[in-house]
């Protein structure tokens, strides 16, 4: 693929490349961004090459989710080995921005909150299913996961998801 | 999937809409991906192989041979049994003499003071029994 092909693709999915890189970065935006940034840098200087064997964005996806892994380990080792003599209160890594909750509706608010609750790889697979429009296996590619264990992480976060959004205890 | 998922579609449809409208524009996000790329520095294996030869070359070249010191010849020769280091006085401690030697039995005239003789303490004698 072209170099200028490749950068029409990346815009015509950024929105949802934010998207998923927000979920990927719990919820903070700037991370969400720099996550997003060294991505694209990675794709158009061809440290990561897309080698055909899924869809485009399937792979920008796995892209975004390993580059959210690296920068979330270089950020707790930094936090480690230079911030523990800092007095201030450390900031939980893994509780959403409260600044995106403000802006957020209720509605949405409500549905980020029971999202936090979840496990990391429920919260994923339910995200790329119900806000990524995709399918459960194209859910297990980006993930690296089997599509027996995708299946079993979607359907027990669905479940758990519903009864903190349903608390009368409805189940459809 | 099921058709009862709707709900929870819906709610992550609002989620979406609402951070679509918050995505920073694309053309702002790139603006690093345009900076010039540094050229990466090359280094042929015939270069570095040349480099390291030269390196060889240079060193033998101006390799001076060590030279065992030769005594200058007006100059006498100290030996090393007549050597004495000059810190030598401080092995010299006070009592030196006593220590190495080993007293003989008997010899000694020192100034111990004698022992005196053993006495023995007075016996209560116990008067006989009727």
């Amino acid at each position: 693929m072209k170099q200028t092909d490749l950068q029409d693709e990346l815009e015509r999915m950024h929105t949802a490349s934010f998207g998923w890189a927000l979920l990927c970065c719990n919820h903070r935006r700037e991370e969400a961004e720099e996550v997003l940034q060294t991505t694209y840098l990675k794709v158009l200087e061809g440290k990561a090459t897309f080698g055909g064997e899924s869809s485009l964005r399937t792979w920008l996806f796995g892209v975004i989710r390993r580059t959210a892994s690296e920068q979330r380990r270089q950020r707790w080792l930094r936090l480690q080995i230079f911030d523990r003599w800092q007095t201030a209160l450390p900031v939980s890594m893994h509780a959403p921005d409260p600044e995106h909750m403000a802006s957020a509706s209720e509605h949405s608010r409500t549905l980020l909150k029971a999202l936090a609750v979840l496990s990391a790889r429920q919260r994923q697979v339910l995200h790329l299913v119900f806000y990524q429009d995709l399918t459960i296996e194209e859910a297990a590619q980006i993930l690296n996961l089997n599509l027996g264990t995708a299946r079993t992480h979607f359907e027990r976060g669905k479940r758990q998801l519903r009864k903190m959004l349903n608390p009368s205890g409805v189940q459809r | 999937m099921t058709e009862n998922d709707h709900d929870l579609r819906d709610r992550f449809a609002a989620l979406r809409r609402h951070e679509e409208a918050q995505a920073p524009e694309f053309t702002a996000l790139p603006n690093s991906v345009r900076k010039p790329v540094r050229p990466r520095l090359k280094v042929t294996p015939i270069a570095a192989a040349t480099c390291l030869v030269a390196i060889v070359v240079a060193g033998l070249l101006f390799k001076t041979p060590w030279q065992r010191p030769q005594p200058q010849p007006g100059k006498p020769v100290a030996s090393i049994l007549e050597w004495k280091p000059p810190t030598d006085f401080l092995l010299d401690t006070p009592g030196r003499q006593l220590l190495g030697t080993v007293p003989a039995i008997g010899a000694f005239q020192g100034d111990l003071i004698t022992p005196t003789p053993h006495r023995r303490s007075p016996q209560v004698r116990k008067p006989a029994l009727p």
